[in-house]
């Protein structure tokens, strides 16, 4: 699915691997028989932990948008305290970088670091919550590269 | 020697010159004014998921000359006789099927946007509601429930639009979280149309800036044909969802043949 072809271009089949078994693995005529396949569990696992990783990577896209469109009029007025926490982020993305790559590929940590994520927000709503235990790493982290 | 099945097409459907899966040749076996696309497999080759292009190749070679019933990938039959009698009580429901399916073609849609355009469109509606700051978790979570619904309504006036060109439509998927396509449908169209149809999904990508709309097809009626016409018998628990067969069991004995 690329982006660049144009709507014009109808392609004639779909093109991933993926995208053919979503035609032709559950859809089409469903007889009563078996289904030789062996490797179908595990292709559905492996798209269960790409959904749990893009949407807390999704969630601090979104966050980092809006944080762009309201920055915008405002940066003249930023001064110094912007500066200050630029330059805070930064530091911080430098030192859980290695952390946070380390999780990134088991869906049950990411998972886990999600909710300790809500426990967090929680707190900061109490206003108490600014200084960053290590599964905070990930906000951070992703402003930094983006 | 196993049997394995691609779909079914009218009787007088010719072979097609093309490759199915294994590599192997696909035959035309006609019955009952029925032709039952198979090729012949060793009884002890094992199929993957890498075979699945072949299985839908193989559909696409009929297709393109006429009427076809897709069946699901992987589907065996123990040997040609049996998949032979087994059809021929269906044989009636398969023709019809045939028959409601033999002019039209299966195009299906996805749609994405541009995301900061979408963001920009939901922040600048309700900006109170996304003010920055706070956890970035938070606040991302509501945005992106935001957009979601944002793009809910941008999804209809799609299905909408190319309604009036499909003779029946289906979704194929909601997306589940903001990373998919946010519309995934498909639509039954007339093979006189299609061209009509193109015009209308290009001019949908037009009409929006950043909206993307594609279409794939034409390609067999998967989303359309009738599992229950042929199926009378079937039990739910042979949904593709259900757990395959352990490693070493026969399947033949331990399966039901039958619709």
């Amino acid at each position: 699915m690329t982006m660049a072809s144009s709507s014009v271009n109808r392609a004639p089949r779909p093109s991933g691997l993926a995208d053919v078994l979503d035609l032709v693995l559950d859809k089409g005529i469903v007889i009563d028989a078996y289904v030789r396949l062996a490797l179908v569990g595990i292709e559905i696992l492996t798209l269960d932990a790409r959904i749990v990783i893009a949407s807390v990577d999704t969630y601090l896209r979104f966050a980092e948008a809006v944080n762009r469109l309201d920055l915008q009029p405002n940066k003249q007025v930023a001064g110094l305290p912007g500066l200050m926490e630029e330059v805070t982020e930064g530091g911080a993305k430098h030192k859980t970088h290695g952390a946070l790559s380390g999780v990134r590929d088991t869906a049950k940590e990411i998972a886990s670091s999600m909710k300790h994520g809500d426990d967090d927000s929680d707190d900061s709503d109490n206003g108490k919550g600014r200084e960053a235990p290590a599964e905070r790493s990930a906000p951070n982290d992703r402003r930094g590269n983006r | 020697m196993t049997c394995y099945l691609y779909g079914f097409a009218p009787g007088t459907t010719s072979v097609p010159d093309v490759r199915g899966v294994a590599g192997l040749p696909v035959r035309v076996v006609a019955t009952d004014d029925l032709g039952l696309l198979v090729s012949d497999l060793d009884d002890d080759l094992v199929l993957d998921e890498s075979e699945a292009p072949h299985h839908l190749d193989a559909l696409l070679a009929v297709l393109d000359r006429g009427p076809v019933l897709p069946v699901a990938f992987g589907t065996l039959a123990p040997d040609e006789p049996s998949l032979i009698a087994d059809v021929s009580a269906q044989a009636p429901a398969l023709r019809r099927e045939l028959e409601r399916l033999a002019e039209v073609v299966e195009i299906d849609v996805t749609a994405v946007d541009d995301e900061a355009s979408a963001v920009a469109a939901v922040v600048a509606g309700a900006p109170d509601r996304f003010r920055p700051g706070g956890d970035p978790l938070v606040l991302g979570e509501r945005v992106a429930a935001a957009v979601m619904q944002h793009r809910g309504r941008v999804a209809d006036d799609i299905v909408l639009r190319l309604r009036e060109l499909s003779v029946e439509d289906t979704a194929r998927k909601y997306a589940s979280n903001p990373e998919e396509p946010f519309l995934q449908w498909a639509f039954l169209v007339p093979r006189e149309a299609v061209g009509k149809f193109d015009d209308a999904v290009a001019e949908l990508t037009q009409r929006t800036p950043g909206l993307v709309v594609q279409s794939v097809g034409p390609l067999p009626p998967f989303s359309f044909v009738s599992t229950g016409a042929v199926g009378a018998e079937s039990s739910s628990a042979v949904q593709q969802g259900a757990a395959p067969a352990p490693e070493g069991s026969d399947p033949f004995r331990s399966g039901k043949w039958g619709w």
